[in-house]
Protein backbone atom coordinates (compact mmCIF):
# COMPACT_ATOMS: atom_id res chain seq x y z
CA UNK A 1 0.00 0.00 0.00
CA UNK A 2 1.46 3.83 -1.23
CA UNK A 3 0.22 6.35 0.72
CA UNK A 4 -3.30 5.54 0.96
CA UNK A 5 -3.80 6.10 4.65
CA UNK A 6 -5.89 9.01 6.36
CA UNK A 7 -5.75 12.61 4.82
CA UNK A 8 -5.69 15.20 6.54
CA UNK A 9 -8.63 16.41 5.97
CA UNK A 10 -10.45 13.10 7.49
CA UNK A 11 -9.84 14.41 11.04
CA UNK A 12 -12.30 16.00 12.06
CA UNK A 13 -11.88 19.80 13.84
CA UNK A 14 -10.78 19.60 17.43
CA UNK A 15 -13.79 21.24 18.57
CA UNK A 16 -16.06 18.55 16.55
CA UNK A 17 -15.79 15.99 19.50
CA UNK A 18 -14.04 17.78 22.12
CA UNK A 19 -17.82 19.88 22.21
CA UNK A 20 -19.53 16.65 22.92
CA UNK A 21 -17.29 15.61 25.88
CA UNK A 22 -17.13 18.63 27.36
CA UNK A 23 -20.84 18.57 27.45
CA UNK A 24 -21.11 14.89 29.17
CA UNK A 25 -19.98 16.46 32.59
CA UNK A 26 -21.98 19.14 32.26
CA UNK A 27 -25.29 16.93 32.34
CA UNK A 28 -24.02 14.68 34.77
CA UNK A 29 -23.67 17.45 37.19
CA UNK A 30 -27.17 18.28 36.32
CA UNK A 31 -28.44 14.52 37.18
CA UNK A 32 -26.25 15.10 40.95
CA UNK A 33 -27.89 18.15 41.53
CA UNK A 34 -31.44 16.65 41.04
CA UNK A 35 -30.18 13.62 43.31
CA UNK A 36 -29.56 16.41 45.82
CA UNK A 37 -32.77 17.98 46.12
CA UNK A 38 -35.04 15.50 45.30
CA UNK A 39 -37.24 13.61 47.55
CA UNK A 40 -35.08 10.06 47.67
CA UNK A 41 -38.45 7.90 48.20
CA UNK A 42 -39.45 9.04 44.35
CA UNK A 43 -36.16 6.96 43.38
CA UNK A 44 -38.28 4.20 44.70
CA UNK A 45 -38.16 1.79 41.78
CA UNK A 46 -36.37 1.96 38.39
CA UNK A 47 -39.59 2.77 36.43
CA UNK A 48 -40.63 5.51 38.52
CA UNK A 49 -41.11 9.11 36.40
CA UNK A 50 -38.46 10.84 38.37
CA UNK A 51 -35.84 7.71 37.98
CA UNK A 52 -36.03 7.59 34.55
CA UNK A 53 -35.89 11.59 34.30
CA UNK A 54 -32.53 11.39 36.22
CA UNK A 55 -31.56 8.21 34.53
CA UNK A 56 -31.71 9.91 30.84
CA UNK A 57 -29.72 12.63 31.84
CA UNK A 58 -26.94 10.56 32.25
CA UNK A 59 -27.99 7.83 29.50
CA UNK A 60 -28.08 10.47 26.65
CA UNK A 61 -26.61 13.43 28.10
CA UNK A 62 -23.42 11.82 29.40
CA UNK A 63 -22.72 8.15 28.22
CA UNK A 64 -24.63 8.72 24.23
CA UNK A 65 -22.90 12.20 24.29
CA UNK A 66 -19.50 10.95 25.00
CA UNK A 67 -19.90 7.86 22.48
CA UNK A 68 -21.41 10.17 19.12
CA UNK A 69 -18.26 12.32 20.20
CA UNK A 70 -15.75 9.13 20.32
CA UNK A 71 -17.39 7.77 16.97
CA UNK A 72 -16.70 10.95 15.13
CA UNK A 73 -13.45 11.14 16.20
CA UNK A 74 -12.72 7.16 15.59
CA UNK A 75 -14.40 6.19 12.50
CA UNK A 76 -11.99 8.85 10.31
CA UNK A 77 -9.09 7.34 11.74
CA UNK A 78 -10.35 3.23 11.87
CA UNK A 79 -11.90 3.39 8.48
CA UNK A 80 -10.83 5.95 6.81
CA UNK A 81 -14.58 7.10 6.17
CA UNK A 82 -14.54 11.27 5.72
CA UNK A 83 -17.64 12.52 7.05
CA UNK A 84 -19.79 15.55 5.19
CA UNK A 85 -19.23 18.74 7.48
CA UNK A 86 -17.91 17.74 10.57
CA UNK A 87 -18.84 20.56 12.60
CA UNK A 88 -22.44 21.40 10.89
CA UNK A 89 -23.45 18.05 11.57
CA UNK A 90 -21.90 18.19 15.32
CA UNK A 91 -23.49 21.43 16.37
CA UNK A 92 -26.84 20.47 15.18
CA UNK A 93 -26.39 17.10 16.49
CA UNK A 94 -25.42 18.46 20.15
CA UNK A 95 -27.84 21.07 20.09
CA UNK A 96 -31.16 18.57 19.43
CA UNK A 97 -29.53 15.89 21.57
CA UNK A 98 -28.93 18.40 24.46
CA UNK A 99 -32.24 20.07 24.25
CA UNK A 100 -34.29 16.64 24.14
CA UNK A 101 -32.29 15.38 27.10
CA UNK A 102 -32.84 18.53 29.16
CA UNK A 103 -36.31 18.75 27.70
CA UNK A 104 -36.97 15.08 28.39
CA UNK A 105 -35.77 15.50 32.22
CA UNK A 106 -38.16 18.46 33.08
CA UNK A 107 -41.06 16.46 30.75
CA UNK A 108 -40.71 13.34 33.02
CA UNK A 109 -40.30 14.86 36.38
CA UNK A 110 -42.84 17.47 36.51
CA UNK A 111 -44.95 15.20 34.40
CA UNK A 112 -45.62 17.14 31.50
CA UNK A 113 -47.23 15.43 28.52
CA UNK A 114 -46.16 18.30 25.94
CA UNK A 115 -43.20 18.74 27.07
CA UNK A 116 -42.16 14.59 26.58
CA UNK A 117 -43.21 15.16 23.08
CA UNK A 118 -40.98 17.97 22.42
CA UNK A 119 -38.29 16.22 24.01
CA UNK A 120 -39.11 12.82 22.04
CA UNK A 121 -38.81 14.92 18.82
CA UNK A 122 -35.77 17.00 19.29
CA UNK A 123 -34.01 13.52 20.38
CA UNK A 124 -35.45 11.05 18.22
CA UNK A 125 -33.77 13.90 15.15
CA UNK A 126 -30.82 14.53 16.95
CA UNK A 127 -29.88 10.92 17.08
CA UNK A 128 -31.37 10.13 13.80
CA UNK A 129 -29.14 12.73 12.10
CA UNK A 130 -25.95 11.02 13.90
CA UNK A 131 -27.00 7.57 13.38
CA UNK A 132 -27.59 8.53 9.69
CA UNK A 133 -24.21 10.29 9.41
CA UNK A 134 -22.46 7.53 10.27
CA UNK A 135 -24.71 4.40 8.54
CA UNK A 136 -23.78 6.42 5.44
CA UNK A 137 -20.24 7.13 5.77
CA UNK A 138 -19.96 2.94 6.97
CA UNK A 139 -21.30 2.05 4.01
CA UNK A 140 -18.43 3.11 2.07
CA UNK A 141 -16.34 1.31 3.75
CA UNK A 142 -15.03 -1.80 2.26
CA UNK A 143 -12.73 -3.08 4.46
CA UNK A 144 -14.13 -3.01 7.60
CA UNK A 145 -11.79 -4.49 10.38
CA UNK A 146 -12.81 -5.47 13.56
CA UNK A 147 -13.87 -2.53 15.77
CA UNK A 148 -15.58 -0.90 12.57
CA UNK A 149 -17.48 -4.18 12.42
CA UNK A 150 -18.51 -3.79 16.04
CA UNK A 151 -19.09 0.01 16.12
CA UNK A 152 -21.40 -0.55 12.64
CA UNK A 153 -23.58 -3.25 15.07
CA UNK A 154 -23.41 -0.83 17.64
CA UNK A 155 -24.99 1.80 15.12
CA UNK A 156 -27.72 -0.33 13.84
CA UNK A 157 -28.64 -1.38 17.61
CA UNK A 158 -29.04 2.34 18.54
CA UNK A 159 -30.93 2.50 15.48
CA UNK A 160 -33.66 0.31 16.99
CA UNK A 161 -33.68 1.56 20.25
CA UNK A 162 -34.16 5.13 19.53
CA UNK A 163 -37.19 3.77 17.37
CA UNK A 164 -38.27 2.09 19.78
CA UNK A 165 -37.56 4.72 22.67
CA UNK A 166 -39.49 7.34 20.31
CA UNK A 167 -42.69 5.01 20.63
CA UNK A 168 -42.33 5.20 24.42
CA UNK A 169 -41.48 8.45 24.86
CA UNK A 170 -44.88 9.23 23.05
CA UNK A 171 -46.90 6.81 25.18
CA UNK A 172 -45.42 8.70 28.48
CA UNK A 173 -46.71 11.68 26.16
CA UNK A 174 -50.45 10.36 25.74
CA UNK A 175 -50.15 10.03 21.41
CA UNK A 176 -49.09 5.95 21.79
CA UNK A 177 -50.17 3.26 23.89
CA UNK A 178 -47.77 1.94 26.61
CA UNK A 179 -46.00 -0.98 25.55
CA UNK A 180 -43.75 -3.29 27.61
CA UNK A 181 -43.05 -4.68 24.38
CA UNK A 182 -41.07 -1.63 23.00
CA UNK A 183 -39.58 -0.50 26.21
CA UNK A 184 -37.92 -3.91 27.22
CA UNK A 185 -36.88 -3.56 23.23
CA UNK A 186 -35.25 -0.31 24.00
CA UNK A 187 -33.44 -0.82 26.73
CA UNK A 188 -32.25 -4.23 25.51
CA UNK A 189 -30.93 -2.96 22.42
CA UNK A 190 -29.37 0.28 24.29
CA UNK A 191 -27.65 -1.57 26.77
CA UNK A 192 -26.77 -4.98 24.67
CA UNK A 193 -26.38 -3.44 21.45
CA UNK A 194 -25.74 0.49 21.23
CA UNK A 195 -23.56 0.69 24.59
CA UNK A 196 -21.54 -2.98 24.89
CA UNK A 197 -20.68 -3.15 21.27
CA UNK A 198 -19.33 0.13 20.99
CA UNK A 199 -17.23 -0.10 24.41
CA UNK A 200 -16.10 -3.74 22.97
CA UNK A 201 -14.92 -2.32 19.52
CA UNK A 202 -13.79 0.22 21.09
CA UNK A 203 -11.72 -1.41 23.20
CA UNK A 204 -10.25 -3.66 20.51
CA UNK A 205 -8.29 -0.24 19.51
CA UNK A 206 -7.85 1.79 22.82
CA UNK A 207 -6.08 -1.09 25.24
CA UNK A 208 -3.63 -2.29 22.70
CA UNK A 209 -2.57 1.51 21.57
CA UNK A 210 -2.74 3.24 25.14
CA UNK A 211 -1.66 0.66 27.31
CA UNK A 212 0.62 -1.22 24.72
CA UNK A 213 -0.61 -4.90 24.86
CA UNK A 214 -0.84 -7.94 22.20
CA UNK A 215 -4.49 -7.84 20.46
CA UNK A 216 -7.62 -9.33 21.79
CA UNK A 217 -8.44 -12.95 21.07
CA UNK A 218 -9.79 -13.19 17.24
CA UNK A 219 -12.41 -14.93 18.62
CA UNK A 220 -13.78 -11.95 20.51
CA UNK A 221 -13.09 -9.93 18.10
CA UNK A 222 -14.97 -11.46 14.90
CA UNK A 223 -17.31 -14.81 16.59
CA UNK A 224 -18.01 -12.60 19.83
CA UNK A 225 -19.20 -9.46 18.37
CA UNK A 226 -21.22 -11.60 15.81
CA UNK A 227 -22.98 -13.59 18.47
CA UNK A 228 -23.69 -10.45 20.46
CA UNK A 229 -25.57 -9.36 17.66
CA UNK A 230 -27.28 -12.58 16.47
CA UNK A 231 -28.72 -12.76 19.94
CA UNK A 232 -29.92 -9.38 20.47
CA UNK A 233 -31.98 -9.99 17.06
CA UNK A 234 -32.66 -13.58 18.16
CA UNK A 235 -34.16 -12.33 21.47
CA UNK A 236 -36.63 -10.01 19.62
CA UNK A 237 -37.53 -12.12 16.77
CA UNK A 238 -38.70 -14.85 20.23
CA UNK A 239 -40.70 -11.77 21.60
CA UNK A 240 -42.13 -10.49 18.68
CA UNK A 241 -43.67 -13.87 17.60
CA UNK A 242 -44.68 -14.71 21.27
CA UNK A 243 -42.56 -17.31 22.36
CA UNK A 244 -40.54 -15.72 24.69
CA UNK A 245 -42.32 -16.64 28.10
CA UNK A 246 -42.78 -20.24 26.67
CA UNK A 247 -39.37 -21.56 26.06
CA UNK A 248 -35.93 -21.59 28.16
CA UNK A 249 -33.84 -20.79 25.18
CA UNK A 250 -34.14 -17.30 25.69
CA UNK A 251 -32.95 -17.83 29.07
CA UNK A 252 -30.18 -19.50 27.54
CA UNK A 253 -29.32 -17.10 24.64
CA UNK A 254 -28.98 -14.18 27.87
CA UNK A 255 -26.60 -16.45 29.55
CA UNK A 256 -24.38 -17.35 26.41
CA UNK A 257 -24.60 -13.16 25.60
CA UNK A 258 -23.93 -12.44 29.47
CA UNK A 259 -21.18 -14.78 29.54
CA UNK A 260 -19.06 -12.88 26.59
CA UNK A 261 -19.50 -9.84 28.69
CA UNK A 262 -18.11 -11.75 31.67
CA UNK A 263 -14.94 -13.08 29.24
CA UNK A 264 -14.29 -9.73 27.38
CA UNK A 265 -14.29 -8.06 31.05
CA UNK A 266 -12.01 -10.59 32.10
CA UNK A 267 -9.24 -10.53 28.82
CA UNK A 268 -9.89 -6.35 29.08
CA UNK A 269 -7.99 -7.13 32.89
CA UNK A 270 -5.86 -9.49 32.06
CA UNK A 271 -4.21 -7.68 29.21
CA UNK A 272 -3.47 -4.66 31.04
CA UNK A 273 -2.23 -6.54 33.59
CA UNK A 274 0.29 -8.08 30.68
CA UNK A 275 0.94 -4.80 29.83
CA UNK A 276 4.75 -4.05 28.52
CA UNK A 277 5.04 -0.75 30.48
CA UNK A 278 4.09 -0.85 33.59
CA UNK A 279 3.55 2.69 34.59
CA UNK A 280 -0.22 2.77 36.34
CA UNK A 281 -1.98 6.12 35.36
CA UNK A 282 -5.51 7.04 36.47
CA UNK A 283 -7.28 6.14 33.16
CA UNK A 284 -6.05 2.45 33.95
CA UNK A 285 -7.33 2.49 37.25
CA UNK A 286 -10.63 3.85 35.67
CA UNK A 287 -10.64 0.75 33.61
CA UNK A 288 -9.51 -1.91 36.36
CA UNK A 289 -13.16 -0.32 38.14
CA UNK A 290 -14.95 -0.99 35.29
CA UNK A 291 -14.36 -3.89 34.18
CA UNK A 292 -14.29 -5.26 37.82
CA UNK A 293 -17.73 -3.80 37.78
CA UNK A 294 -19.16 -5.06 34.83
CA UNK A 295 -18.28 -8.59 35.91
CA UNK A 296 -20.12 -8.12 39.54
CA UNK A 297 -22.90 -5.75 38.10
CA UNK A 298 -23.25 -9.13 35.70
CA UNK A 299 -23.25 -11.54 38.88
CA UNK A 300 -25.75 -9.49 40.47
CA UNK A 301 -28.23 -9.28 37.98
CA UNK A 302 -28.30 -13.44 37.21
CA UNK A 303 -29.03 -13.38 41.28
CA UNK A 304 -31.52 -10.83 41.51
CA UNK A 305 -33.29 -12.13 38.40
CA UNK A 306 -33.68 -15.66 39.75
CA UNK A 307 -34.25 -14.24 43.32
CA UNK A 308 -37.09 -12.37 41.42
CA UNK A 309 -35.83 -9.19 43.38
CA UNK A 310 -36.37 -6.11 41.87
CA UNK A 311 -33.84 -4.17 44.83
CA UNK A 312 -31.26 -6.20 43.75
CA UNK A 313 -31.77 -5.97 39.55
CA UNK A 314 -31.79 -2.14 40.11
CA UNK A 315 -28.88 -2.28 42.00
CA UNK A 316 -26.98 -4.50 39.58
CA UNK A 317 -28.17 -1.55 37.19
CA UNK A 318 -26.35 1.24 39.15
CA UNK A 319 -23.19 -0.55 39.57
CA UNK A 320 -23.47 -1.00 35.82
CA UNK A 321 -24.22 2.09 34.70
CA UNK A 322 -21.85 4.21 37.56
CA UNK A 323 -18.82 1.50 38.39
CA UNK A 324 -18.77 0.04 34.97
CA UNK A 325 -20.28 2.89 32.01
CA UNK A 326 -19.26 6.20 33.68
CA UNK A 327 -15.71 4.38 35.35
CA UNK A 328 -15.08 3.47 31.73
CA UNK A 329 -16.21 6.83 29.66
CA UNK A 330 -14.38 8.38 32.42
CA UNK A 331 -11.01 7.00 32.17
CA UNK A 332 -11.23 6.64 27.92
CA UNK A 333 -11.94 10.82 28.30
CA UNK A 334 -8.39 10.85 30.19
CA UNK A 335 -6.84 9.33 27.49
CA UNK A 336 -8.67 10.32 23.89
CA UNK A 337 -8.89 14.30 24.97
CA UNK A 338 -5.04 14.91 25.60
CA UNK A 339 -4.13 12.54 23.08
CA UNK A 340 -6.80 14.66 20.72
CA UNK A 341 -4.92 17.79 22.06
CA UNK A 342 -1.29 16.71 21.13
CA UNK A 343 -2.81 15.41 17.59
CA UNK A 344 -4.36 18.49 16.25
CA UNK A 345 -1.73 20.73 17.82
CA UNK A 346 1.02 18.13 16.08
CA UNK A 347 -0.61 17.87 12.86
CA UNK A 348 -0.70 21.72 12.48
CA UNK A 349 2.99 21.66 12.93
CA UNK A 350 3.66 22.48 16.49
CA UNK A 351 5.95 19.60 16.91
CA UNK A 352 7.32 20.57 20.37
CA UNK A 353 3.33 19.99 21.59
CA UNK A 354 3.36 19.67 24.99
CA UNK A 355 2.99 15.66 25.70
CA UNK A 356 -0.24 13.76 27.15
CA UNK A 357 1.30 13.70 30.16
CA UNK A 358 1.98 17.63 30.51
CA UNK A 359 -1.82 18.34 29.07
CA UNK A 360 -3.45 16.13 31.33
CA UNK A 361 -2.10 16.67 35.23
CA UNK A 362 -2.65 12.82 36.57
CA UNK A 363 -2.60 13.84 40.01
CA UNK A 364 -5.58 16.46 39.25
CA UNK A 365 -7.65 13.12 37.80
CA UNK A 366 -6.61 10.86 40.41
CA UNK A 367 -8.83 13.17 42.99
CA UNK A 368 -11.60 13.27 40.30
CA UNK A 369 -11.89 9.21 40.83
CA UNK A 370 -11.53 9.24 44.56
CA UNK A 371 -15.15 10.93 44.38
CA UNK A 372 -16.41 9.29 41.98
CA UNK A 373 -15.53 6.07 43.99
CA UNK A 374 -17.10 7.74 46.65
CA UNK A 375 -20.80 8.64 45.00
CA UNK A 376 -20.57 5.28 43.35
CA UNK A 377 -20.06 3.91 47.13
CA UNK A 378 -23.03 5.94 48.17
CA UNK A 379 -25.24 4.63 45.07
CA UNK A 380 -24.58 1.32 46.21
CA UNK A 381 -25.54 1.95 50.13
CA UNK A 382 -28.62 3.86 49.05
CA UNK A 383 -29.99 1.46 47.61
CA UNK A 384 -29.30 -1.56 50.08
CA UNK A 385 -29.98 0.96 53.45
CA UNK A 386 -31.75 4.01 52.72
CA UNK A 387 -32.81 6.34 49.67
CA UNK A 388 -31.66 9.03 51.69
CA UNK A 389 -28.13 8.52 50.80
CA UNK A 390 -28.71 9.16 47.48
CA UNK A 391 -28.11 12.40 48.31
CA UNK A 392 -24.78 12.45 49.51
CA UNK A 393 -24.09 10.00 46.11
CA UNK A 394 -25.56 13.16 44.50
CA UNK A 395 -23.41 15.47 46.40
CA UNK A 396 -19.73 13.34 45.63
CA UNK A 397 -21.40 12.70 42.10
CA UNK A 398 -21.41 16.83 41.14
CA UNK A 399 -18.11 17.45 42.81
CA UNK A 400 -16.53 14.50 40.74
CA UNK A 401 -18.14 15.85 37.50
CA UNK A 402 -16.61 19.40 38.01
CA UNK A 403 -13.61 18.00 38.46
CA UNK A 404 -13.92 16.55 35.42
CA UNK A 405 -14.95 19.35 33.55
CA UNK A 406 -12.05 20.72 35.08
CA UNK A 407 -9.69 18.51 33.98
CA UNK A 408 -10.89 18.23 30.35
CA UNK A 409 -11.20 22.35 30.25
CA UNK A 410 -7.59 22.53 31.31
CA UNK A 411 -6.70 20.04 28.00
CA UNK A 412 -8.85 21.90 25.85
CA UNK A 413 -7.15 25.42 27.19
CA UNK A 414 -3.52 23.82 26.42
CA UNK A 415 -5.17 23.43 22.66
CA UNK A 416 -5.90 27.22 22.68
CA UNK A 417 -3.08 28.85 24.15
CA UNK A 418 -0.35 26.57 21.95
CA UNK A 419 -1.96 27.29 18.62
CA UNK A 420 -2.36 30.88 19.25
CA UNK A 421 1.88 30.87 19.50
CA UNK A 422 3.57 30.76 16.58
CA UNK A 423 4.99 27.52 14.98
CA UNK A 424 8.25 26.58 16.31
CA UNK A 425 11.34 25.69 14.02
CA UNK A 426 11.31 22.10 12.79
CA UNK A 427 14.09 20.24 13.39
CA UNK A 428 13.82 19.18 9.73
CA UNK A 429 13.54 21.97 6.55
CA UNK A 430 9.88 21.53 5.95
CA UNK A 431 9.96 24.18 3.53
CA UNK A 432 12.19 22.19 1.14
CA UNK A 433 9.64 19.19 1.00
CA UNK A 434 6.39 21.12 0.82
CA UNK A 435 4.34 21.66 -2.45
CA UNK A 436 4.69 24.95 -3.84
CA UNK B 1 23.01 3.81 -5.56
CA UNK B 2 22.97 2.90 -1.21
CA UNK B 3 20.47 4.16 0.53
CA UNK B 4 20.72 4.32 4.30
CA UNK B 5 17.94 2.60 6.62
CA UNK B 6 17.04 4.32 9.57
CA UNK B 7 14.89 1.93 11.93
CA UNK B 8 12.49 3.68 14.60
CA UNK B 9 11.21 0.54 16.39
CA UNK B 10 7.94 2.03 18.14
CA UNK B 11 6.81 -2.12 19.19
CA UNK B 12 6.36 -1.33 22.93
CA UNK B 13 5.83 2.79 23.33
CA UNK B 14 2.15 3.63 23.93
CA UNK B 15 0.66 6.30 21.88
CA UNK B 16 1.49 8.89 20.92
CA UNK B 17 4.95 7.99 21.86
CA UNK B 18 5.53 5.90 17.98
CA UNK B 19 3.96 9.19 16.43
CA UNK B 20 6.63 11.69 18.49
CA UNK B 21 9.31 9.24 17.39
CA UNK B 22 8.84 9.36 13.73
CA UNK B 23 8.75 13.41 13.76
CA UNK B 24 11.20 13.81 16.34
CA UNK B 25 13.50 11.74 13.52
CA UNK B 26 12.09 13.35 10.12
CA UNK B 27 14.48 15.47 10.45
CA UNK B 28 17.44 12.21 9.72
CA UNK B 29 14.98 11.86 6.24
CA UNK B 30 17.38 13.15 2.94
CA UNK B 31 17.66 12.03 -0.40
CA UNK B 32 19.63 8.99 0.36
CA UNK B 33 17.85 8.52 3.91
CA UNK B 34 14.86 6.90 4.88
CA UNK B 35 12.81 6.32 7.65
CA UNK B 36 11.69 2.51 8.59
CA UNK B 37 9.10 2.90 11.19
CA UNK B 38 8.71 -0.83 12.85
CA UNK B 39 5.26 -0.82 14.90
CA UNK B 40 2.52 -3.13 16.61
CA UNK B 41 -0.50 -1.16 14.02
CA UNK B 42 -1.44 0.86 11.54
CA UNK B 43 -0.17 4.14 12.37
CA UNK B 44 -3.54 5.73 10.24
CA UNK B 45 -2.89 9.24 12.19
CA UNK B 46 0.91 9.99 11.57
CA UNK B 47 -0.06 9.68 7.83
CA UNK B 48 -1.95 12.65 7.52
CA UNK B 49 1.20 14.65 9.76
CA UNK B 50 3.51 12.92 6.73
CA UNK B 51 1.75 13.56 4.39
CA UNK B 52 0.90 17.40 5.12
CA UNK B 53 4.70 17.95 5.70
CA UNK B 54 6.36 16.61 2.37
CA UNK B 55 6.51 12.63 3.11
CA UNK B 56 5.38 10.01 1.07
CA UNK B 57 5.40 6.46 2.76
CA UNK B 58 4.88 2.62 1.95
CA UNK B 59 2.98 0.42 4.74
CA UNK B 60 4.48 -3.43 4.41
CA UNK B 61 1.85 -5.64 6.43
CA UNK B 62 3.96 -9.09 5.64
CA UNK B 63 5.31 -9.37 8.97
CA UNK B 64 3.25 -10.94 10.48
CA UNK B 65 1.22 -8.93 13.52
CA UNK B 66 3.90 -6.36 12.94
CA UNK B 67 3.42 -3.22 10.72
CA UNK B 68 6.52 -1.69 8.74
CA UNK B 69 6.24 2.25 7.47
CA UNK B 70 8.99 3.28 4.93
CA UNK B 71 8.93 7.23 5.25
CA UNK B 72 10.89 8.90 2.80
CA UNK B 73 10.78 12.69 0.76
CA UNK B 74 8.00 13.07 -1.28
CA UNK B 75 9.06 12.73 -4.78
CA UNK B 76 11.81 10.65 -3.83
CA UNK B 77 11.39 8.13 -6.69
CA UNK B 78 14.25 6.33 -6.39
CA UNK B 79 14.13 5.32 -2.80
CA UNK B 80 10.61 4.41 -3.23
CA UNK B 81 11.87 2.13 -6.14
CA UNK B 82 14.61 1.01 -3.88
CA UNK B 83 11.78 0.03 -0.61
CA UNK B 84 9.68 -1.73 -3.40
CA UNK B 85 12.49 -3.67 -4.41
CA UNK B 86 13.44 -5.12 -0.61
CA UNK B 87 9.58 -5.68 0.19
Amino acid sequence: MIGKGLSLDQAPPFMAPFSFFITAPIFAVFAGFVLLVSDSSLFFHRLSPEFLAVVHLITIGYFSMVMIGSMQQMLPVLAGVQFDSPMRNAKIILFLTSAGATLFFFGFYFSQAIVINIATIFLFAGLFVFIFVVLKALLKVKNKNDSVRAMSYAVISFLVAIICGAYVGFSYGGISEYSDFFASFHIAWVFFGWAMLLVIGVSFQVIPMFYVSSPYPEILRFKGVLTIFAILIALTILRVFGLFDYFYFHKLLEVVMLGIFVIFAYITIKKIKERKRAVVDTSLLFWYVAMSSLIVGIFVWIYGSIAANEQIITLSGIIIAVGFLLSLINGMLYKIVPFLVWFHLSNMGYFDAPTMRDILNDKRARYQLYFHLISFLFFVLALLFNLVLFKIAGLFFIISNILLFINLFICAKVYFKTKSQPLPKMNFDMSAFMKK
Amino acid sequence: MAFEEVIVDTRELESPEPMQRVIDSLGKINDKTYLKMIHRMEPRMLFGILKKNGFEFIVDFKDGSLVSVYIFKEGNNKIKEHIKGIL
